[in-house]
């Protein structure tokens, strides 16, 4: 993707040579961490992402403009034009707000044909209610939904569609296993394609990997880890095929009440979107090589999907624009400027030598190294800050486009979700749909069921990495 | 998580009671009385000749009770537990004077509903069946009424076996206005909850779902090769009294209800009412 460079002007030029005082930049690092246990400890602090990261960027800002790390001043736009904008506006990667807003839009009208509620139902039925095949249907429906969509939503329908099913079948049973494994397999769907994932969004843009590659790469880890999460989950929850032909002709009978066009408002529109979806996907593919899109970017592609399917709602586009996640988008620009300022402080050149001194233990070591402690890191905050200040610092270090660092970052970020269920967003619905139906599940619990599919994901993503892509 | 809220909305509508047809069959017909033996065969013929003339009824048996032999409730519960029927007719105060009052059922009735399984045809007493007699022109009309009729498998079967296979079966849900008031004047109270959204989205999710399930009902039958007609009346009303006005304007010969609420050992509320008020015409309360 193609962004417009803001320069700050003269300012900037200085404040790349600029001295900061090592304890100026401990200070920084300090705030750094304190954000990082701060997002850690969302839950407990009762406050949205969007909140704590804003507290400190306001903070960061602040000190940073007291300190004079901050290059204030004129902007130069991509016409050599001299604009007046505030400092913190610059920081934010307004490209990757984009693919996020315009995606999202994108998905809630699309949902609102009954698309992805048609999918998923033809699938149940075609489960014929046999929870093994079930299992193995829904698994493959989230990771597909993971790569298309994002996981968040993914879970959403997955999940919700999984307690109707299995309340339906009688199976309550065996919900707890559904909803984990489903969870576990989102951030597995959430490594198939650059835009599956904002951890892929923010490293694949820095790295300068083509949608079309990055598929090409993730694709056959994907499908591996996919099959065996599924094998591992059903041996381990005890989700098995029904015996008896009476047992599965009742089975059937139940799913067969299941009328996917419920939903449905109109049948061009449904046809319309789903056309819509295989042209979007299509078209963020090959982004980089439409004449005229290419220099305008995924945003922009994401954006414009959006504004035609809008016009389907062309009266009510205020309660889809209500539904947009905020919270989420507030996060990213009040990350992005904390990440600014941390620059500016010397705080990633810091973590960037760490890093560098990390990739000299050579090329197994290294890799695999960072690879387990972005998931290790992961695993406890948000992977979001990881992969941005990852892809920073790896870019600063002028780390090719080819290089294994990269997929490091992909796959520990994405599968370190997989550890505790604060380590991603989609597990975090995952637990939240399990304590809604009245199950019980401790962090700890988590940890303790998801950890050998974790490992397994992990050591399996680590010898991939080793052996196919250095 | 309201985006979870949607989509769980979503499939738990999708997810629809579907419709299974088994085939009432009555072999065993026991017929209650308080009449003596003369008077008790009478009635029993124009019983027996109602039941054949609906095609109702292939019974193989038949036990006509009359009234030296049922006084006391208990000894009607052990004929009925005795003789095992498969339908038992009778009609309403017996073994009561409190006929000359149109306001109750009799003691024996209530606990024949509530303390059998066996389905309750209640005709009009003997010497009133003005209704019953005209009940026997064609199109044999059958109306079976509840307030929550998806799902209710049983109470389509009563009206299919009831309505035979040249006749005409209305499937029929009021929901009550009453209710459905009173929670959107909470509603309206709450700040956090669009009244008028509410009102539009409640109120068509309640009656879509019995129009739904009589849609599986009609295609189900079709497929079992029942031939009757079937027609839908799905709508919101203030009970009884809608009842009522539906039973006159489809010009109902036997209305189908429900009389037993397992979460209590009294007749079901609009069953009792409807049971009480309807005096012309036989009403089977399974």
């Amino acid at each position: 993707m193609t962004m417009i460079p803001l320069l700050s002007g003269a300012a900037a030029a200085a404040h790349a040579a600029h001295h900061v005082p090592t304890w100026v930049t401990v200070l920084f690092a300090v705030i750094l961490v304190g954000l990082v246990l701060s997002l850690a400890l969302e839950e407990k602090i009762h406050a949205k992402k969007s909140l704590i990261v804003g507290v400190f960027a306001v903070i960061s800002l602040l000190l940073g403009s007291a300190l004079h790390l901050l290059p204030f001043g004129p902007v130069i736009n991509a016409f050599g034009e001299q604009i007046a904008l505030p400092v913190y506006i610059p920081a934010v990667d307004w490209g990757v707000i984009a693919i996020i807003l315009g995606s999202s839009l994108f998905v809630d009208v699309t949902s609102r044909s009954g698309l992805f509620t048609w999918i998923a139902i033809r699938l149940t039925k075609l489960s014929g209610g046999d929870p093994l095949a079930l299992l193995w249907l829904y698994g493959g429906m989230t990771v597909v939904f993971s790569a298309v969509l994002n996981n968040v939503t993914a879970m959403i329908i997955v999940g919700s569609l999984t307690v109707v099913s299995l309340d339906r079948l009688q199976r309550n049973d065996k919900l707890l296993g559904f909803l984990l494994v489903e969870g576990l397999l989102t951030n597995v769907g959430g490594l198939l394609t650059l835009i599956s994932s904002v951890p892929n969004i923010i490293v694949g843009t820095a790295a300068d990997i083509s949608f079309v590659r990055f598929f090409v790469v993730a694709a056959p880890y994907v499908l591996v880890a996919t099959a065996l999460t599924l094998w591992l989950g059903a041996r381990w929850f005890g989700i098995t095929r029904l015996g008896t032909d009476e047992e599965k002709a009742e089975a059937a009978q139940l799913v067969g009440g299941f009328d996917e066009r419920d939903g449905i408002e109109s049948e061009g529109f449904l046809w319309f979107a789903a056309a819509m979806t295989v042209l979007f996907i299509l078209t963020i593919a090959t982004t980089s090589v439409l004449p005229a899109v290419s220099d305008l970017g995924m945003g922009f592609v994401a954006l414009s999907f959006a504004v035609i399917m809008l016009i389907r709602y062309k009266n009510e586009v205020d309660a889809f624009y209500d539904a947009v996640d905020w919270d989420l988008l507030g996060f990213f620009a009040g990350l992005f400027i904390v990440i600014n300022v941390m620059e500016h402080a010397q705080v990633l050149a810091a973590i960037g030598k760490a890093l560098a001194w990390l990739i000299s233990l050579g090329d197994v070591t290294g890799t695999g190294v960072l690879l387990v402690a972005s998931a290790a890191f992961s695993s406890v905050t948000d992977n979001i800050p990881l992969a941005a200040m990852l892809a920073k610092i790896l870019g600063g270090l002028g780390t090719p486009s080819d290089s294994a660092l990269w997929w490091s970052v992909v796959f520990g970020a994405n599968l370190g979700g997989n550890i505790t269920p604060i380590g991603s967003a989609s597990t975090l619905v995952a637990v939240t749909i399990i304590h809604k139906h009245g199950l019980t599940l401790s962090f700890a619990d988590f940890v303790k069921k998801a950890v050998p599919y974790a490992a397994a994901q992990l050591l399996l993503a680590t010898v991939y990495v080793l052996v196919f892509l250095r | 998580m309201s985006r979870l809220d949607q989509f769980e909305s979503v499939f738990k509508s999708a997810a629809k009671a579907t419709f299974t047809f088994e085939p009432v069959s009555i072999h065993r017909v026991l017929i209650l009385t308080d009449l003596e033996a003369d008077a008790a065969a009478v009635y029993a013929r124009r019983v027996r000749d109602f039941l054949q003339e609906i095609g109702a009824s292939d019974a193989l048996a038949w036990e006509v009770v009359v009234d030296t032999r049922c006084r006391s409730i208990g000894d009607m519960l052990e004929l009925v537990a005795g003789f095992a029927p498969d339908l038992v007719c009778a009609y309403r105060n017996l073994h009561s004077g409190a006929w000359r009052w149109p306001h109750s059922l009799s003691d024996h009735i209530e606990v024949l509903t509530q303390a059998t399984e066996v389905p309750v045809l209640l005709l009009p007493r003997p010497g009133q069946e003005q209704g019953w007699e005209d009940a026997t022109g064609a199109p044999f009309t059958v109306m079976a009424m509840t307030d929550h009729l998806a799902g209710d498998d049983q109470l389509v079967e009563y009206g299919v076996a009831f309505a035979g296979e040249r006749g005409r079966l209305v499937l029929t849900h009021v929901e009550n206005e009453h209710v459905f008031e009173r929670y959107m004047d909470v509603i309206s109270k709450l700040p956090r909850v669009q009244t008028d959204v509410a009102r539009e989205d409640i109120g068509a999710q309640l009656l879509k779902e019995p129009r739904d399930y009589i849609e599986r009902a009609r295609a189900g039958l079709q497929e079992a090769g029942v031939a009757l007609t079937v027609e839908a009346v799905v709508q919101m009303g203030h009970h009884l009294t809608t009842c009522q006005e539906l039973i006159a304007a489809n010009k109902v010969d036997l209305l189908v209800i429900h009389t037993k609420d397992h979460g209590q050992l009294a007749m079901q509320g609009l069953s009792y009412q409807l049971a009480v008020a309807l005096r012309d015409i036989p009403i089977l309360m399974i």
